[in-house]
């Protein structure tokens, strides 16, 4: 099997367990889109990455640089080689939600229409998704019967009521 | 039993749509009240946000549990002790996470001297989190 130019990285662990047959073969294995994001995500190679991130003993700026090279070898109107090591690193990235390059990575990508990263674009889209909705929020607005007070006795500080879309109740103050 | 990650009251909240992320605007550390008497030409609406933020642990599926903003309001006139208002709300662990907000719309405090506002935070009747505000008399001058 060849990488191209990547045949050049001197690739260190964790990263170079990306680059073995059986990673490779995922995407013949795989099905549909969140087939391939289970497969992926459970992989020892996304694993060991996951955690070395997780760790630290591999920086977010590492991964930029790990895929800035791989992108060196994108070509137009070709499958791009390394279309699922790029979405490996899409679910990698999503453990590290809150920072701005995880963002940025996983929501530029989801937002391409690139054929030639068909796969990765996929995986990046799911990958947002679950990020997104792991937190569910619930809104309650409870609103006084009454006032006790006369108005213009009492007056907290000035505050533009925002706009409740949720439901409201009622409650005695 | 869920787990609290965090409560905090604050003025009011922003959900990005796009990243689910979650902004606190103006976290209330005092509020003003205006001194008895002061005219005033209309009240005005004050907002109230309890934002709080619990983690699933094992077990909590198919669950139901109740969150309860406590309102402990300062004294009465006199150092009479007022009744603390309970709002409730029902909620399954839906997700990973669950957020719940609280928001409370009041053009007025209850009587109270200048003191403490007490917001505490129950689950399933059990002391989780409180937050103090602190009421502050304030000349319109001020405002």
């Amino acid at each position: 099997m060849s990488f191209g130019q990547t045949d050049k990285m001197i690739l260190r662990q964790p990263f170079n367990l990306l680059f073995s047959s059986e990673f490779d073969s995922l995407g013949f294995i795989a099905g549909n889109d969140e087939s391939l994001f289970a497969a992926l995500n459970e992989h020892p190679a996304v694993n060991k990455l996951r955690e070395a991130l997780g760790s630290g003993s591999v920086s977010e700026n590492e991964i930029r640089q790990f895929a800035e090279q791989l992108m060196q070898e994108f070509r137009p109107g070709e499958l791009f080689t390394h279309d699922l090591i790029l979405a490996a690193l899409a679910i990698v990235l999503s453990r590290n939600w809150n920072t701005p390059f995880a963002e940025e990575f996983i929501l530029d990508l989801a937002k391409l229409k690139n054929p030639e990263l068909r796969r990765s674009i996929a995986i990046a889209r799911l990958s947002a998704k679950n990020v997104v909705e792991c937190t569910d929020t619930i809104s309650r607005t409870y609103q006084p019967v009454h006032e006790q007070l006369p108005a213009n006795e009492w007056r907290l500080l000035p505050t533009p009521r925002e706009e409740c879309f949720d439901q409201v109740e009622e409650f005695n103050l | 039993m869920p787990k609290l990650e965090y409560f905090l009251v604050c003025e009011s909240v922003s959900i990005d749509r796009e990243t689910n992320r979650i902004s606190l605007f103006n976290v209330i550390e005092d509020i003003h009240r205006v001194k008895p008497g002061t005219q005033i030409s209309s009240p005005l609406l004050f907002n109230l946000v309890a934002v709080s933020c619990w983690n699933k642990l094992e077990g909590d599926d198919d669950t139901d549990f109740q969150a309860t903003l406590r309102i402990h309001h300062p004294p009465k006139e006199g150092g009479e002790e007022s009744e603390p208002t309970d709002l409730p709300l029902n909620f399954r662990m839906q997700s990973r996470r669950q957020r719940l907000l609280m928001r409370l719309a009041t053009p007025v405090l209850p009587p109270a001297h200048d003191g403490r506002l007490r917001l505490e935070l129950l689950l399933n009747g059990r002391h989780c989190a409180e937050h103090e505000i602190g009421i502050i008399e304030k000349s319109t001058d001020d405002l």
